[in-house]
């Protein structure tokens, strides 16, 4: 075990560790999942698109200081020890498994993972800590695996996949994922996949995108839609304190859906009348959004404006989505927002929200650009 | 006034592998690409990524929706290694109709297997 003696400051909600489908993984993984992977390789799903030079930074490509990606010292020495980082929340890379048709097949590959990045990737550092994946194709599967490891003091979340769904994230058929969660206090960390997004047979609400710049342009939809459908199906009713974070959805489109939401309710309330407050109101209590990729208006003071309706200083978390090629240094963040909030949108809110340890309390004092120094 | 720094020999550059050299207090990156070798500030004006890894790709068009795509070789652009925005490797515009952030470009030349940078 590694790890800083001092508490760093950046707490990062979205790290995505490599999570290789190969032979080794395969001894992970119970029959005939072990052979089947060993021999033919992982079950494919694809969007068609192609993705952007598969999606990692090209500046990490290789070696650095004789190390490569598929190891936890990479991302520590790039991403934890270059920022500052105090926690790191690792959430992987096989959001596909979400979109796999066999619910049998994606719990023993879900559980082949956690069960690997606990191995490989939690001892090496303190800092780290996992979002389990669950097979979101069969609830009861899904909660068997939380009840397997939700106790597991670095497991700090549970993640859905919010473009991969066949069925809203409102529905009852995942409350009881949604009842333990709560019962544990593990928010779900909801991120999209461009890819698993195939199994609601459109890329987009509007159909199937032609690229990966339509599809990727359009994933706030998806949270626009999830996060009515969470909200006007009464799940915050039934479950108060469930706690959701928001992935790499962006944040501008939130605005319009809490103002269109609080509007008819007043006229349509009928319709929901389990519902007690106004639909905004469970999102300030409920919901939590990341940072990146930060959106990036000609006139930055636009951008704040609107992190001023979202009250961005309590609901707004930062994420890296490190080693991804649209990641974001902490600096860029303070760029575009200011310095004012960032104590609390680069370290307490996270803190809080993934009830991490953070009996000593420490004081943001700016954030610089960190790559080109080694450059 | 901008000299002629030598700073490298022409041989040992290779499209994989990236040049970083500091003249003054400018980090500069060396790319060659197409046996041809552009010199460009290494930070991006967007988000401070390192341009010295970036990618360097002819200019892609089209006249219309459906149309064959036109490949220009001849005037190409580096795109950034963090969000893969394209720069015109003659004259540092964003290849994208904003007017900023613009990347600087410095001439270079390549003589008896030296190449060297104008900066």
């Amino acid at each position: 075990m590694s790890g800083s003696s001092q508490p760093g400051f950046i707490v990062d909600c979205d790290i995505h560790q490599p999570d290789p489908l190969n032979e080794e993984f395969a001894e992970y993984l119970p029959e005939p999942y072990k052979t089947e992977i060993a021999t033919f390789g992982p079950r494919k799903l694809f969007s068609g698109h192609r993705f952007e030079d598969g999606g990692m930074r090209w500046d990490l490509r290789g070696e650095i200081n004789g190390k490569v990606m598929d190891e936890p010292g990479f991302f520590i020495e790039n991403l934890l020890d270059r920022y500052d980082h105090r926690f790191g929340l690792l959430t992987g890379n096989v959001g596909t498994i979400s979109g796999i048709p066999d619910p049998d097949y994606a719990a023993a590959i879900a559980a082949g993972l956690n069960d690997r990045t606990m191995d490989v990737w939690l001892p090496v550092d303190d800092r780290f800590g996992m979002s389990i994946l669950v097979p979101l194709q069969d609830p009861q599967a899904a909660v068997r695996e939380i009840r397997r490891l939700g106790e597991h003091p670095r497991v700090k979340a549970v993640s859905m996949f919010a473009t991969a769904n066949r069925i809203p994230f409102g529905d009852r058929y995942y409350w009881p994922i949604y009842a333990e969660c709560e019962k544990l206090g593990l928010p779900i960390h909801m991120h999209p996949s461009t890819t698993a997004v195939i199994a609601n047979h459109a890329h987009t609400p509007a159909g199937e995108a032609a690229t990966y710049f339509e599809s990727h342009c359009t994933l706030p939809t998806y949270y626009m839609a999830q996060t009515a459908s969470m909200i006007l199906r009464g799940v915050f009713e039934q479950f108060p304190s469930l706690k959701i974070i928001l992935v790499e959805g962006g944040i501008s489109w939130l605005p319009h859906l809490l103002w269109r939401m609080d509007a008819e309710y007043k006229g349509l309330k009928h319709e929901v009348p389990f519902l007690k407050r106004l639909p905004s109101q469970y999102v300030k209590d409920n919901i939590r959004l990341t940072t990146q990729p930060i959106e990036d208006p000609a006139d930055v003071r636009h951008l704040q404006q609107i992190m001023e309706m979202v009250d961005a200083e309590n609901t707004v978390m930062y994420a890296s989505d490190f080693p991804h090629w649209d990641f974001d240094e902490p600096s860029h963040i303070e760029s575009k927002l200011g310095s004012g909030m960032m104590q609390k949108l680069l370290h307490d809110n996270a803190c809080e929200y993934l009830g991490l340890d953070c009996d000593s309390h420490p004081v943001f004092t700016g954030t610089e650009p960190r790559v080109l120094a080694d450059a | 006034m901008p000299e002629w720094h030598d700073v490298a020999a022409f041989e040992d550059l290779t499209p994989e592998k990236p040049l970083v050299v500091t003249i003054g207090n400018t980090s500069i990156g060396v790319k060659v690409w197409r046996d041809k070798v552009f010199a460009v500030v290494n930070r991006c004006g967007h988000a401070g990524a390192p341009m010295a890894y970036g990618e360097i790709h002819p200019t892609m068009s089209s006249p219309s929706p459906g149309a064959p795509v036109e490949v220009d070789y001849d005037k190409p652009e580096i795109r950034c290694p963090w969000h893969h925005w394209g720069f015109d490797l003659g004259t540092g515009a964003c290849t994208a109709p904003i007017r900023r952030p613009r990347l600087r470009i410095y001439e270079t030349r390549v003589e008896d297997g030296r190449v060297y940078i104008l900066a």
